[in-house]
């Protein structure tokens, strides 16, 4: 396994490199890029001294775009592997802070929904599989349906309107209420913990039904197995087929599948950020890539492509750990 | 040198890597002369300073309004000589860039903190007319569709949203009195402080290649006369009454906007070739259109093209019978000037001249309007308290000189005279009256159809807020933070 582990390891390095060098031919190539757009306003301004040209010209070279694609991506991974992502140009402070000021929340509103989803579908989806068609199993998997399909938004709005705007149970939006300068610390803790209700409700709604099914499909594949059959005929009770039997095999592909999910905690939910105004990475991240930021989308997509490489490495593995059928070679 | 240098060129691999990747400019950054000091700027006290100018010219004042920041926060006062050093090494802000995330300058409300997308800011107890009456002001970061219903719910107390007839829908609802002023919600509506239009390129549209001549003015007052009629019906359906149309190319909040009750105040390009009013009161949308086009195949013909009796068949030398019009809608449909585009090429066509309408992104409008590529195009412009227009129209910005911002490509020594004449002088009767001559020689050059003036939207909570300390009269430049600090809430 360890063998493996260092080729896959290999595998991703070479894998990132041209990642990101297509990221980094992607931003630098986009229409109506940053320094465009600020080399717009600049010549528009009243009394603005020089054209369009003039003042895309200096912003290229001020900001290092004057180098070529290759040139400069090299000059950026040059700066990278020291540790210098530079500035952010949407957001002016250095790319590092405005992640480490956004990715947290992220995390712990996708924190939250993860268990949140893990603790309902799981159980419903066994419950459905046990009792296949029948009314449980029809409104868990009608419910599942609903969840699926429901765009963000409109469960969002949907939401917003009925707990904040109809009841006044929540404030509308943002992350922490009118009064939060005069809390304890407890008490700040608890009104951001307020507003990450809804969204948590949001995203945790919008998740449980796809596991939901899946561990439904997975549980009645295993529970016609001839193994299940054979325990039911030896005369073992029902609980223990589903509890010891059924439910270990069920989390065979349920645990590489949640491993592999691991990396979406970090990414952020841009609708729901958006919409429930959560200044997290997803919203960032995003605000960055339609005004061209490159510094702060390279120094993401990095983080992003490094996460996702290492989360299908970690459900590769996990699937070896848990099920000793499989051997990685 | 070596035979193994000759091979690489002097250079190893790692040389070469560390040139590749070295982040020195490859382009000189031109910032003219390096000077010590401007002996114009004078420094006559502590909190005083006198600035003296070469020359007089109307729109410094409007220059002078930057920020006033203290010098012991972002400078040093050590490094302060008021000669040859004014509290920086000369190319290092470093200093200015380490406080980008704690802001100082010298106005009503401190900064305090930016936590949570929450700006949270102090009543300024030195500030220079006394400490503002509200002790604490949080700016929050919301999304555009929240504003409404987030002063309902009493998240927020004030916002400007988006105006919109869904806005306005909203804001009704809420009041008992389902009027924009009730009992929850009071609404402001202001002047938006620029203006859209439609252009075109005197530089493509023209006949015999010289913009200048009557036969070119002509052609571009044809194609005007046809879209200035659909404006009212455009506008009035786009925006209701969130916005009006307007006459001449300034801004309706501007002191030198041409107002209806003027000597000489016209509606645009509503004469034809010879002088006469196209129009009178008693005409319907329906028989306006059909004037207007009529007046157009009077401006066509005498622009030189060629008419059968029914329709044109050739364009003279220079000019086309097709010709293309940018809105930068995305594809979607959705702008306001997409509708008089539509309207005005139907109405074309009926006499065999093609105004193609390209609903293109809006890089490639900015893209064609800056390599001055677009023939007719629709923008809008942001106008500044100054009605100086030397950067739009002066002909130093045309043909890409200059700062390239003069798209129209307007080449006219007494429109450039008026312009120069503007800027010289104080006196705002004669400015007004001069900048009137200036945009009759525009409207004549047929190169702007101004469109529409649309309103801004201020909306604050009836039960938080005292509106009786928002700002009586505001302003495009005086809105509702210019009296912040005598702001008050319920």
């Amino acid at each position: 396994m360890l063998k493996y582990t260092v080729k896959r390891l290999l595998y991703s390095v070479v894998i990132l490199f041209f990642v990101m060098l297509i990221v980094y031919s992607l931003m630098y190539n986009m229409p109506g890029n940053y320094l465009e757009t600020k080399a717009r306003e600049l010549a528009s301004r009243p009394g603005a001294g020089k054209s369009y040209t003039e003042w895309l010209n200096d912003l290229n070279a001020q900001y290092g775009m004057d180098k070529g694609i290759l040139r400069g991506y090299f000059i950026w991974l040059k700066t990278a592997l020291t540790g210098n992502w530079g500035d952010s140009w949407t957001w002016t402070i250095p790319v590092t802070l405005e992640f480490h000021n956004t990715v947290w929340f992220s995390f712990i509103l996708s924190l939250i929904s993860f268990v949140v989803e893990i603790l309902v579908a799981i159980p419903l989806g066994i419950m459905a599989a046990k009792k296949q068609y029948s009314f449980a199993d029809y409104f868990t998997t009608v419910f599942a349906m609903i969840s699926i399909s429901l765009p963000t938004f409109f469960l969002a709005t949907l939401l917003k309107y009925v707990f904040s705007v109809k009841l006044g149970w929540f404030d509308l939006s943002g992350m922490q209420g009118r009064d939060y300068a005069e809390l304890s610390q407890w008490g700040k803790f608890l009104d951001v913990a307020k507003h990450f209700v809804l969204p948590g409700l949001t995203l945790s709604i919008l998740s449980i039904g796809g596991l939901m099914r899946y561990t439904r499909t997975n549980m009645l594949e295993v529970l016609n197995s001839d193994y299940i059959r054979t325990a039911r005929a030896k005369g073992v009770p029902e609980k223990k087929v589903i509890s010891k039997h059924a439910f270990r095999n069920t989390l065979i592909p349920l645990v590489t599948t949640l491993g592999g999910s691991l990396p979406g905690l970090f990414s952020g939910a841009l609708i729901t950020e958006t919409l429930f105004s959560i200044r997290g990475i997803g919203f960032a991240s995003y605000n960055s890539m339609v005004q061209g930021d490159i510094p702060f989308v390279m120094f993401y997509l990095t983080f992003i492509s490094i996460l996702t490489l290492l989360g299908n490495l970690i459900s590769d593995l996990l699937y070896a750990v848990v099920d000793p059928r499989v051997r990685l070679s | 040198m070596t035979a193994s240098d000759a091979e690489n060129a002097g250079m190893t691999i790692f040389q070469h890597l560390a040139n590749i990747t070295d982040n020195a400019y490859s382009y000189g950054i031109s910032a003219g002369e390096d000077v010590k000091s401007i002996a114009g700027i004078e420094k006559t006290g502590k909190y005083s300073l006198t600035v003296h100018m070469s020359e007089f010219d109307a729109t410094s004042i409007y220059n002078m309004s930057f920020t006033i920041v203290p010098l012991h926060y972002y400078g040093d006062p050590a490094l302060f000589n008021g000669v040859d050093s004014f509290g920086f090494v000369k190319g290092d802000l470093s200093g200015v860039r380490a406080k980008t995330t704690q802001p100082l300058g010298c106005g009503p409300y401190v900064f305090e903190s930016y936590n949570n997308g929450v700006v949270t800011l102090k009543a300024n107890e030195y500030y220079y007319t006394g400490k503002p009456v509200i002790d604490t002001i949080l700016f929050q970061e919301a999304t555009d569709s929240d504003y409404v219903p987030g002063i309902i719910a009493g998240t927020f107390d004030i916002a400007a949203p988006s105006i919109s007839d869904a806005t306005l829908l909203a804001i009704k609802d809420a009041n008992s009195n389902k009027d924009l002023v009730g009992d929850t919600l009071t609404t402001y509506l202001v002047d938006y402080r620029g203006y859209g239009y439609i252009g075109i390129n005197a530089n493509l549209v023209n006949v015999g290649g010289d913009p200048a001549s009557e036969a070119s003015k002509n052609l571009r007052k044809g194609i005007m006369t046809v879209l200035s009629v659909y404006r009212e019906t455009v506008i009035n359906s786009y925006y209701g009454d969130r916005a009006s149309v307007i006459q001449y190319p300034i801004s309706n909040t501007s002191w030198a906007a041409p107002q209806p009750t003027d000597v000489g105040y016209q509606i645009a390009y509503s004469r034809d070739v010879n002088g006469n009013p196209i129009y009178n009161a008693s005409m319907n949308d329906e028989q306006k259109y059909e004037a207007a086009l009529q007046a157009a195949v009077g401006f066509f013909q005498a622009a030189g093209y060629t008419w059968d009796g029914s329709k044109f068949t050739a364009a003279p030398e220079g000019a086309k019978m097709v010709y293309e019009f940018l809105v930068p809608g995305s594809g979607e449909q959705d702008h306001p000037a997409y509708g008089i585009a539509v309207g005005a090429s139907e109405a074309l066509e009926k006499i065999g001249i093609t105004l193609m309408v390209n609903d293109c992104t809006s890089t490639t409008w900015n893209n064609a309007l800056e390599a001055n590529t677009a023939e007719l195009w629709c923008a809008a412009w942001q106008s500044t308290v100054d009605p100086d227009m030397y950067q739009v129209y002066h002909s130093t910005n045309a043909d890409g000189k200059g700062t390239n911002s003069n798209h129209y490509q307007v080449k006219d020594a007494d429109l450039d005279a008026l312009i120069i004449a503007g800027r010289g002088s104080s006196d705002t009767d004669f400015r007004k009256a001069t900048y009137k001559k200036a945009m009759e020689i525009i409207m004549d050059w047929g190169v702007e159809l101004p469109t529409y003036q649309r309103k801004d939207c201020y909306v604050t909570s009836s039960k938080r807020i005292d509106n009786s300390t928002m700002p009586k009269d505001m302003t495009p430049y005086w809105g509702w933070a210019a009296e912040i600090d005598t702001l008050d809430v319920l």
